[in-house]
C-alpha cells in the first residue's frame, strides 16, 4: 500500500467514526404476534415432524420452525436413520431466490381450465411424466381419471430402476435390514452412499462395523468401496465371474471357474464364500444390477444363504423406488406416431433432461402443449411452452405410502396460493373441486378407521407424530413381475463403459459446495476416471474428454477403479444415452482426448508430506488433561472406524452456523468457508478422508498471535474467536497447523454498509435471512471464523439445566456434526464427566490425536481405523 | 364576436377559475389555521392548545392535529357538525369539548385545515444542516485570516496553535463519541400507541410477567400480543386519561388484523446475545435492575447503556455470589467470564 493510500483510509476510518458517531440507530420494529399461537414461544425453535418427497429421495423428516422460516431439517428417528444430503438442504429450496412464481401471462384458474379442456377433449393423449407414485391419493386420482378419460396416461419414471431385482421377488422390492450382519458382499452396489435406501443401512452398518466383514467388487470408485474390508476392482465380465462362482462353490460343488486355482478371482470367491459359511444365515449379497439374470443369481445365493426373512424381509415392500419400463417403450411409440397432445411434468421430472438426444427434443417440441409443474425451475425450463408453480411438499397436504407396513404423512407448513399440484388438476377433473386436502383426510380416516367425533383428536395425533404404522397389511404380487428367460448376458464389449453417480436433482446453491468425496471435488461434476487410463492418455485432472463425440466434460482422477470404465454424472449421461428402456447398466463409448484444461472446484485442506501424523494420547497428551483442573472440558471424538467420510456433517455444519457459499471463483482461491473439512492423512490406497475441524488446542498457537485478543482460550477447555473483535490481521489464519480458520473475503450476509464486496454466486441476501439460524450471529465482511463446537447448543442446555436446578447430564449436549451423523462416528462431551461417553472413548486404546510437529495439545481426538 | 377573442377570454377565465379556487382553497385553509389556533369567544381554550400542532409525541394523550386530520380524513363536513366523529366517541370527550364554542362554518374550515395537514404529512422531510457548527467554523476562519492579516510576524505561531486546537478538538471528540457508537442511553421513542406503563404497572399493579410472560421461560420477554391486551381491555373500554381514542388503534388493529408494530427500545447488538431465562428465572434477578423504574413513567426509555462494561460490572459480582450459594449445579461455569457466554 501506499502512504497516499494509507493516509486515504486513515481519513476514511475517521470520517465514517464520526459519521457513525452522530448518527443515531436505525429504527427497530418489534412486532409482536396478533394472535399468540399456542405452545409457539418466540425464538425458541418449534418442531415439526413432515415427510420430504421429490423425484429421488423421499424421507421423513424433522423440521426446526422459527419466525423466520425452516432452518434446519434433521431425522425424524435421531441417529437411526441418516438422511441424504438433498433433503437435508431441502427447506432451502423452499425459500430459494430462483423459485418459480406466478407468470402474469396467464392465471392458475385458466391454465387449470385449460388443462382440464385439454384432457376432455383433446383427441390425442395426455401424459403425465412423474416419478414413481406413492401417494395412494394420487394412485387413486389417477385410477378415476383413467377410467373416465382414457386419452389420459401416466409415464412414471425414475433415473435408476429396481425393477429386475424386484422381479425376483414378485413384482415388489423387499426391504432389506442389517441388523447382526456378519458378511456383506456388495458387488457395485453403493449401498451406504445412494444404492436402494442407502439412509436406512449406514447407521446399522456403522454400528456393528468391527464385527462385519465386507467384500465390495466393483468397477467404479465408491464411497462402499472405501469402507469395505476389502475392495476389489474387477470388470463387469470378472464380476459375473465371481458371482458364479460364488453359487458354484456354496452349492458345495468344486469351483469350476476356466482358470487355474492361482487365479486371485478363484482365492478370493473362497475366501468370500467362507466368510458367507462362517456366518449363515447373517450374510447378505446385494448387488446393483439392472439385468435380469445377475438377479436372478443373486437371488439364488441369497435364498443358499438362507437370509429370507431376516435380512431380505418381502413381506414389507419399499414403493417408489421401481417402475414398468413399458410406459417409457409406449410413451416412445406414441411420440414417434404423433398422437401426443399435451405433457405435464410434474415433481420434477425433466423429459427434456432424462433424453437428452437431439432427435427426441425435436419430437418432443412437435408436441402442442408441454407443461412444467414444479417448485423449482429446470435448466430445460424455456423448451416448455408453459412453466407454472407448484407447491413444496412442505406446502402440501399428503399421504405417501413408502413402504407397504408405514404411511407418511406431509404437513401444510406455509400455505401457497401461488401454484397447484397435479392432484388438484384430477381431483378437478373427476370431482368437479380442488380440496384435496379433503381427500386425503377421506383416505386417512378409512385407514384408522376413525368416527367422526373422535377424528379430530386422531388427526392432530398422527399429524404430530408425522407417520402411521398399519395393523395389518398384504402385499399383492404385482401383474408386471415379468419372468425372464435365464439367459447369461453377453458382456462384451470393445471401447469405454461408462456409467453415471448422482441423481436427476438439481443440487442447491448450499450442498452443491460439499466436496464429493470420492474425489474431492464440489460444484463440478466431472467425468471420473482411474489413474491407469490417465496415464495411458496423458490426462490431466481438469483436462477435457470427449465422449462419444458428443459429449465434452473435464474430468477428475481417482484411485481404484477399473481401467476402461468412465463414470460421469447422471445430467451427461442423459446425453449419452441411445436407448430409451434403460435396461443396461452402462453404455458403450468412446473417448478422444483434447488439449483444453479448465479447473476444477476443489475443497479440503492441501498437505505437506507428513504435516499431519497421528500420535496416541497416552504420550504426553493424557496426563494433561486428567491433570487440568476445570471443572468442563469439551472434547470430540471421531471414530474412523465408523465414520465413512460422507461429508454429512459438513453439510449440517453450514447449515447450523450458517456458514455461506462462495461461489466457484472464490472455490479456486481457497476461499471455501466450511468450518469442517475433509483431509486424508497418508497416500495409499485403504487411507480414507476424515473430517477435520477446529481442533480447540491447548497450546493454541493461534491465540498467542492475535493482536487484538480476539480469540482467547476459555475455562471450559474451547477456543473461543470473539468476531466483533476480530480486526482480519489472519495471523491465527497463518498459524493454525490444521488451517481450520477460515476468513470472510467478501459480503456474504449483506450486512456491509460500503458495498461492493458481494460474493459471486446466487447467494441471496433475502433468501439467506430466511434460512438463518437466529441462534448464531452472522459474520461480517474481515472477520476470522472457526468452528465453536456449537456452542450455542451448549449454552442453551446449560441454561434449561440451570433452570431446572440440576447438574448437566452426561451426554446431553449434541453438536449439528453429531446430530446429523448417519454413522454416529461423532462424539461430544465433557472429557472430565467420568461417566460420559467421550471419556469412555478417551481411554480406548485406538484413540490418538492429530501431531503437527509442536505439542498443540488438541481438545479433537480419532479413533484410530483397524479395518 | 371574433372568435379569437371569444377562445381568449374563455382560456383567460379558465386560468382565473383555476387561480381563484386556488385562493379559495388557501383562504378556507388559513381560516381553518386560524380557528384552531385562535382561542375560543370565552377566551380560554383553542383547539391546538391539546392538539399539538407538532407531531412530536409530548404524551399528553391528547390526540395530536395530525392524528386527528388522519382520522377524519374520510368524513364529510356535514358528518363532522353531527360531531358523531368516532365510534368510540366516549364521555370524557363528549365532557371535555362541551364548553366549546364552534359554530357549523368553523367546523367545515377547520375540517379542509386538518385535511391539508394529511397532504403535508406525506411530503418528506428536509434535513437541515448543523447551522450553529458551520457559522462557528466560518467565524473561525474568518478570524484566523484578520488575525494572521493583523499580526504578521506571528503567522506562522498562529497558523500551528490554530492547527494543534483543531487536532485536539478532533480528537477528544472522536475518543468520546467512538466510545459511544450504538450506544443509546436515555433513548426514548414515539410508540404507535401511547400505552403507559405508569398506568399499567404502576397505578394497577400489574406484575410485569403478566403481560411479558415468556420472561422466565424463554431467552425473550416478549411483547404481548392483542390478545393480551384484550384480556382486559374487552371490559375496560375507555382510559382515563386519553379517552377511547389510543384505544380505538387497537381494535382497529384487531378488525383489520394487522399486528402494531411497536419501536423497540432495548435493543442488543447482533453479536450479543442475551437470554431472559437465566436472568429472571434462574437468577431471579428484578426487571428494574436493567428496565428502571419502568412503572414511574409513561413511556419506556433505556436506562442503561447497555454497554458491555455495564454488563460486567453485574457479570463480576455475581460470579462470586453464584459459587457460594449454588455450588452443587455443575454449570456455574457459566457464569464465568468467558467471552463465549455472551459472543458466539
Amino acid at each position: 500500500m501506499e502512504r497516499k493510500d494509507f493516509i486515504k483510509n486513515i481519513i476514511h476510518a475517521i470520517a465514517s467514526g464520526i459519521f457513525l458517531s452522530s448518527c443515531d440507530k436505525p429504527i427497530k420494529k418489534a412486532i409482536p404476534y396478533l394472535i399468540e399461537p399456542e405452545n409457539i414461544i418466540p425464538g425458541e425453535p418449534y418442531w415439526v415432524n413432515s415427510t420430504f418427497s421429490d423425484a429421488a429421495n423421499i424421507s421423513r423428516v424433522k423440521l426446526d420452525i422459527r419466525e423466520n422460516g425452516i432452518i434446519r431439517t434433521v431425522s425424524q428417528l435421531g441417529i437411526k436413520q441418516g438422511l441424504s444430503k438433498q433433503v437435508m438442504a431441502s427447506h432451502i429450496q423452499l425459500h430459494h431466490p430462483n423459485r418459480l412464481k406466478n407468470d402474469k401471462a396467464f392465471s392458475l384458474e385458466e391454465l387449470k381450465k385449460f388443462l382440464v379442456r385439454e384432457i376432455q377433449l383433446n383427441e390425442k393423449n395426455t401424459y403425465i411424466i412423474l416419478s414413481p407414485v406413492i401417494s395412494p391419493i394420487l394412485k387413486n386420482l389417477i385410477k378415476e381419471a383413467q377410467t373416465k378419460y382414457s386419452r389420459l396416461k401416466i409415464l412414471e419414471y425414475r433415473y435408476k430402476n429396481y425393477q429386475s431385482f424386484a422381479n425376483e421377488y414378485n413384482g415388489n422390492v423387499p426391504k432389506i435390514s442389517l441388523n447382526n450382519i456378519k458378511t456383506i458382499i456388495s458387488i457395485n452396489a453403493d449401498f451406504l452412499h445412494d444404492w436402494f435406501t442407502a439412509e436406512d443401512f449406514i447407521p446399522s452398518y456403522s454400528e456393528q462395523r468391527q464385527e462385519i466383514e465386507h467384500y465390495h467388487i466393483d468397477y467404479k470408485r465408491s464411497i462402499t468401496g472405501n469402507n469395505a474390508n476389502k475392495c476389489i476392482i474387477a470388470s463387469p465380465n470378472e464380476e459375473l465371474q465371481i458371482l458364479e462362482g460364488i453359487y458354484q462353490l456354496l452349492q458345495q460343488s468344486e469351483l469350476n471357474l476356466s482358470v487355474h486355482t492361482e487365479n486371485p478371482i478363484a482365492i478370493l470367491v473362497k475366501e468370500m464364500v467362507e466368510s458367507i459359511k462362517n456366518s449363515i444365515p447373517n450374510a447378505i449379497i446385494l448387488c446393483d444390477s439392472n439385468n435380469s439374470y445377475i438377479q436372478r443369481l443373486v437371488k439364488k445365493i441369497n435364498t443358499l444363504i438362507k437370509n429370507n426373512g431376516i435380512h431380505i424381509l418381502p413381506e414389507i415392500s419399499i414403493n417408489g423406488l421401481c417402475y414398468d419400463n413399458t410406459y417409457i417403450q409406449e410413451f416412445f411409440a406414441d411420440l414417434n406416431a404423433h398422437t401426443i397432445g399435451s405433457i405435464i411434468c410434474f415433481n420434477g421430472i425433466d423429459i427434456y433432461k432424462e433424453f437428452n438426444i437431439e432427435s427426441v427434443h425435436e419430437s418432443l417440441n412437435c408436441i402442442e402443449s408441454r407443461i412444467w409443474l414444479n417448485s423449482m425451475p429446470s435448466s430445460f425450463s424455456n423448451k416448455y411452452s408453459i412453466v407454472s408453480p407448484a407447491p413444496h411438499p412442505y406446502e402440501t397436504y399428503d399421504v405417501y405410502e413408502a413402504n407397504s407396513k408405514e404411511l407418511w404423512i406431509s404437513q401444510k407448513l406455509f400455505t401457497n396460493k401461488n401454484g397447484f399440484r397435479i392432484h388438484e388438476l384430477l381431483s378437478l377433473l373427476c370431482y368437479q373441486h380442488e380440496n384435496t386436502d379433503q381427500l386425503t383426510d377421506a383416505y386417512l380416516q378409512t385407514i384408522i378407521a376413525a368416527n367422526k367425533d373422535n377424528w379430530p383428536i386422531e388427526k392432530a395425533n398422527i399429524l404430530s407424530k408425522g407417520f402411521y404404522v398399519k395393523n395389518d397389511y398384504q402385499i399383492a404380487a404385482k401383474s408386471n413381475a415379468i419372468i425372464t428367460p435365464e439367459e447369461k448376458p453377453n458382456i462384451e464389449y470393445k471401447d469405454y463403459i461408462i456409467s453415471f453417480y448422482g441423481n436427476n436433482i438439481e443440487d442447491t446453491f448450499l450442498e452443491s459446495e460439499i466436496l464429493n468425496p470420492i474425489n474431492g471435488i464440489c460444484i463440478d461434476k466431472p467425468a471420473i476416471i482411474s489413474e491407469a487410463l490417465a496415464e495411458e492418455l496423458q490426462l490431466k485432472e481438469g483436462q477435457i474428454i470427449i465422449i462419444n463425440k458428443q459429449l465434452s466434460i473435464p474430468v477428475s482422477i481417482v484411485k481404484m477403479q477399473y481401467k476402461y470404465f468412465v463414470n460421469v454424472h447422471y445430467s451427461d449421461y442423459c446425453k449419452l444415452r441411445n436407448n430409451y428402456t434403460l435396461q443396461n447398466d452402462f453404455i458403450e463409448g468412446t473417448i478422444e482426448p483434447s488439449k483444453k484444461i479448465i479447473p476444477l472446484g476443489k475443497t479440503g485442506i492441501k498437505l505437506k508430506e507428513g504435516q499431519l501424523t497421528f500420535r496416541n494420547v497416552k504420550d504426553k497428551h493424557d496426563t494433561f488433561f486428567t491433570n487440568k483442573k476445570t471443572k468442563v472440558q469439551w472434547a470430540i471424538a471421531i471414530d474412523l472406524n465408523k465414520c465413512i467420510s460422507c461429508g454429512t456433517c459438513i453439510l449440517a455444519c453450514s447449515i447450523e452456523n450458517n456458514i455461506p457459499t462462495v461461489g466457484k471463483i472464490d472455490i479456486l482461491k481457497n476461499r471455501a468457508m466450511h468450518w469442517i473439512r475433509m483431509i486424508q492423512i497418508g497416500k495409499s490406497e485403504t487411507d480414507k478422508p476424515f473430517p477435520i475441524m477446529c481442533q480447540h488446542c491447548e497450546n493454541a498457537p493461534c491465540e498467542s498471535v492475535c493482536p487484538v485478543g480476539a480469540t482467547l482460550h476459555s475455562s471450559e477447555g474451547l477456543n473461543q474467536m470473539v468476531y466483533n473483535r476480530c480486526i482480519g490481521t489472519r495471523y491465527c489464519n497463518n498459524n493454525c497447523p490444521f488451517k481450520a480458520r477460515t476468513f470472510n473475503y467478501r459480503d456474504y450476509a449483506g450486512n456491509d454498509f460500503m458495498g461492493g464486496n458481494e460474493p459471486n454466486n446466487e447467494w441471496d441476501k433475502l433468501s439467506y435471512a430466511k434460512i438463518c439460524n437466529p441462534d448464531v450471529s452472522i459474520r461480517s465482511k474481515g472477520v476470522i471464523e472457526k468452528c465453536s463446537l456449537c456452542y450455542h447448543r451448549i449454552q442453551q442446555k446449560k441454561i434449561k439445566a440451570k433452570a431446572e436446578n440440576r447438574i448437566l447430564e452426561s451426554d446431553e449436549i449434541q453438536t449439528a456434526c453429531m446430530e446429523s451423523c448417519p454413522a454416529s462416528a461423532i462424539t461430544f462431551g465433557d472429557l472430565h464427566d467420568k461417566n460420559s461417553n467421550i471419556a469412555k472413548l478417551y481411554n480406548n486404546e485406538r484413540a490418538q490425536y492429530l501431531y503437527t510437529g509442536s505439542n498443540a495439545l488438541p481438545s479433537i481426538f480419532y479413533l484410530k481405523r483397524t479395518i | 364576436m371574433d372568435i379569437r377573442r371569444s377562445s381568449a377570454i374563455t382560456i383567460l377565465l379558465f386560468f382565473f377559475n383555476i387561480i381563484n379556487a386556488n385562493i379559495i382553497y388557501k383562504n378556507s385553509i388559513r381560516l381553518g389555521y386560524q380557528y384552531f389556533t385562535q382561542t375560543d369567544s370565552s377566551g380560554a381554550i383553542s383547539c391546538a392548545g391539546c392538539h399539538s400542532l407538532k407531531n412530536t409525541d409530548t404524551f399528553t394523550f391528547y390526540p395530536t392535529a395530525l392524528e386527528l386530520s388522519l382520522k377524519i380524513k374520510d368524513y364529510s363536513p356535514e358528518y363532522l357538525i353531527e360531531r358523531t366523529i368516532d365510534a368510540y366517541f366516549s364521555d370524557l370527550v363528549m365532557d371535555s369539548h362541551d364548553s366549546i364554542a364552534v359554530c357549523d362554518s368553523q367546523l367545515i374550515y377547520i375540517k379542509a385545515y386538518l385535511s391539508s395537514l394529511v397532504k403535508n404529512s406525506n411530503k418528506p422531510k428536509k434535513y437541515l444542516p448543523d447551522y450553529a457548527s458551520i457559522t462557528i467554523s466560518l467565524i473561525s476562519i474568518v478570524m484566523l485570516i484578520i488575525a494572521i492579516n493583523y499580526f504578521k510576524k506571528y503567522k506562522k505561531a498562529i497558523l500551528s496553535m490554530y492547527a494543534l486546537i483543531i487536532i485536539i478538538w478532533i480528537i477528544t471528540g472522536l475518543t468520546s463519541k467512538i466510545n459511544n457508537i450504538g450506544l443509546q442511553e436515555s433513548y426514548e421513542p414515539i410508540q404507535p400507541i401511547k400505552f403507559s406503563h405508569k398506568t399499567h404497572a404502576g397505578d394497577n399493579n400489574i406484575t410485569c410477567q403478566y403481560c411479558h410472560y415468556h420472561a422466565s421461560k424463554a431467552k425473550t420477554a416478549g411483547i404481548p400480543s392483542i390478545e393480551v391486551c384484550m384480556s382486559c381491555h374487552l371490559i375496560i373500554r375507555e382510559s382515563k386519561i386519553s379517552g377511547a381514542f389510543e384505544l380505538s388503534k387497537m381494535y382497529k388493529s384487531i378488525e383489520n388484523k394487522v399486528p402494531i408494530e411497536w419501536i423497540r427500545v432495548y435493543k442488543l447488538p447482533a453479536h450479543a446475545k442475551f437470554n431472559h431465562q437465566v436472568h429472571v428465572g434462574t437468577a431471579k434477578l428484578d426487571c428494574s435492575e436493567c428496565h428502571g423504574k419502568v412503572e414511574k413513567e409513561h413511556r419506556i426509555r433505556q436506562v442503561n447503556d447497555l454497554s458491555m462494561q455495564w454488563c460486567n460490572d453485574c457479570h463480576k459480582k455475581s460470579y462470586s455470589a453464584d459459587l457460594n450459594t449454588n455450588a452443587s449445579i455443575n454449570v456455574f461455569e457459566n457464569m464465568k467470564q468467558n467471552c463465549n457466554t455472551c459472543h458466539y
